[in-house]
């Protein structure tokens, strides 16, 4: 095995290590998830220590070493600064990146995790209003369950598998079951987390489409609200995690 | 392969930032090597030091007292509040003589992926200094990392309304050479240009 090896990856997850070093978790597209020392990022002036930031995108030469790897080289390739000049783009960055970091895979490939991962950032940045952040945030929780194979049931009772029409009357009339692993007829027994609207369905149906229907764009920032909780509930039951981001996505979007 | 005492002791330097397994034994021999009034000096002055120095009332930074000598010195300027993350940075700050403001220390920076917020940090004592008057500048020298970025602008927007504020400049180092300084450093020094005078 040679003891240098290139790669291309975004930093997830940075901590101090030692005096002047730091450890890097960061998703490459050739071998997943690595955790890498920096060393000397710390120092005043030291090269990497941009190119150390979170959710940088570095070409990257690496070279093994007995417990961790160690960077050599890096060279910048794209970096997400402006996330930073916002609490809620940080807040839904990060809580995408937790997931990300649960459902990344090590000493394997992760192209299609990396390119989903870089365009959702992307996005979230060149948002300008909070309120538009909302429906790329959303969508990107599902894009990133859709591509782990954990998507929630949305369109046939989770339990019998019958199409699930949602009632004329207004009203939540859908139950969604975290547990059944979507959404569920009414009178099944499964444990019911939520109730849906009619409208809040359609749109957790959109979420799969590439660009979100006019439509759903529109929804209230309450509904958009809504969706997240049941898809944070969801990846938190079925990915065994606990998003520590979800506790200030509340905040940052109630302001 | 220790006698209890020592692996004990062994275990406990072990947790310190910076020590490794190898360290943490290079200093447990030293210390047994030591005379005993030199080893109950340093027990007593980790005990006193953890027993007597909390944070200041008025701006969180290290002190002995309720309110620390910084915010006690008459001669320190009122209306002048550096903001920064940690209390070594306001040691790193007086190093340099040349700040005589008052300081305020938040106590971390916003990190949701960490589960720190807004709440978390030291910021309404701050918000309560400004409002209360007198502070005609506010000067945020938080890390110029993402998470503090987040930080600076989140207190930042919420200082503005009451007095001026200012954040301190980054970029090129003295003595540092453009050939090598990262994309992100010259980014932000080209952001951050300023006239000539």
């Amino acid at each position: 095995m040679a003891k240098t090896y290139r790669a291309t990856g975004i930093n997830l997850k940075g901590m101090p290590l030692g005096e002047k070093d730091k450890l890097l978790t960061v998703l490459t597209k050739e071998y997943g998830l690595v955790r890498v020392v920096a060393p000397g990022a710390r120092k005043y002036g030291s090269q990497l220590g941009g190119r150390s930031e979170l959710f940088v995108v570095n070409d990257l030469l690496l070279t093994r070493g007995r417990t961790l790897d160690r960077i050599v080289q890096a060279e910048m390739q794209e970096s997400f600064l402006r996330l930073g000049q916002n609490l809620g783009k940080l807040t839904c960055a990060q809580y995408l990146a937790e997931i990300v970091l649960k459902q990344a895979l090590a000493n394997q490939p992760q192209v299609e995790l990396f390119c989903v991962f870089t365009d959702l950032l992307q996005q979230l940045q060149k948002q300008e209003r909070l309120t538009a952040i909302l429906p790329v945030f959303v969508q990107g929780i599902y894009r990133l369950l859709a591509l782990a194979g954990f998507a929630p049931q949305l369109y046939r009772c989770a339990i019998s598998q019958e199409v699930v029409v949602p009632a004329a009357a207004p009203g939540r009339n859908v139950p969604f079951s975290v547990v059944a692993g979507g959404v569920v007829k009414p009178g099944v027994s499964a444990p019911i987390s939520h109730y849906l609207t009619a409208q809040e369905l359609g749109a957790l149906q959109a979420l799969a489409a590439k660009e979100l229907p006019p439509e759903v764009l529109l929804l209230s920032r309450d509904a958009w609200l809504v969706l997240e909780r049941v898809l944070r509930a969801y990846t938190q039951y079925h990915l065994e995690m606990h998003l520590q981001s979800a506790a200030l996505i509340e905040r940052c979007f109630h302001l | 392969m220790y006698t209890p005492p020592l692996a004990r002791l062994i275990e406990q330097l072990q947790r310190l930032p910076g020590i490794g397994p190898k360290s943490a034994q290079r200093l447990a021999l030293y210390l047994l090597s030591r005379p005993r009034e030199e080893v109950t000096a340093l027990a007593h002055a980790i005990l006193d030091c953890k027993e007597q120095v909390g944070h200041c009332q008025v701006c969180g930074y290290l002190s002995v007292d309720p309110i620390c000598e910084i915010c006690r010195n008459p001669d320190r300027d009122d209306s002048t509040i550096c903001v920064v993350c940690d209390s070594r940075d306001v040691i790193a700050l007086e190093k340099t003589r040349e700040y005589w403001g008052k300081y305020h220390v938040l106590g971390g920076v916003i990190s949701p992926m960490q589960g720190i917020g807004p709440d978390q940090l030291n910021i309404p004592t701050l918000v309560q200094r400004v409002v209360k008057g007198g502070v005609k500048e506010v000067i945020l020298a938080i890390n110029p990392t993402v998470e503090g970025e987040t930080t600076t602008f989140y207190v930042g927007k919420l200082l503005k309304e009451f007095t001026k504020v200012t954040r301190i400049a980054f970029g090129i180092p003295i003595g540092g050479d453009l050939e090598y300084a990262d994309e992100m450093t010259l980014i932000k020094a080209i952001e951050g240009r300023q006239e000539l005078q």
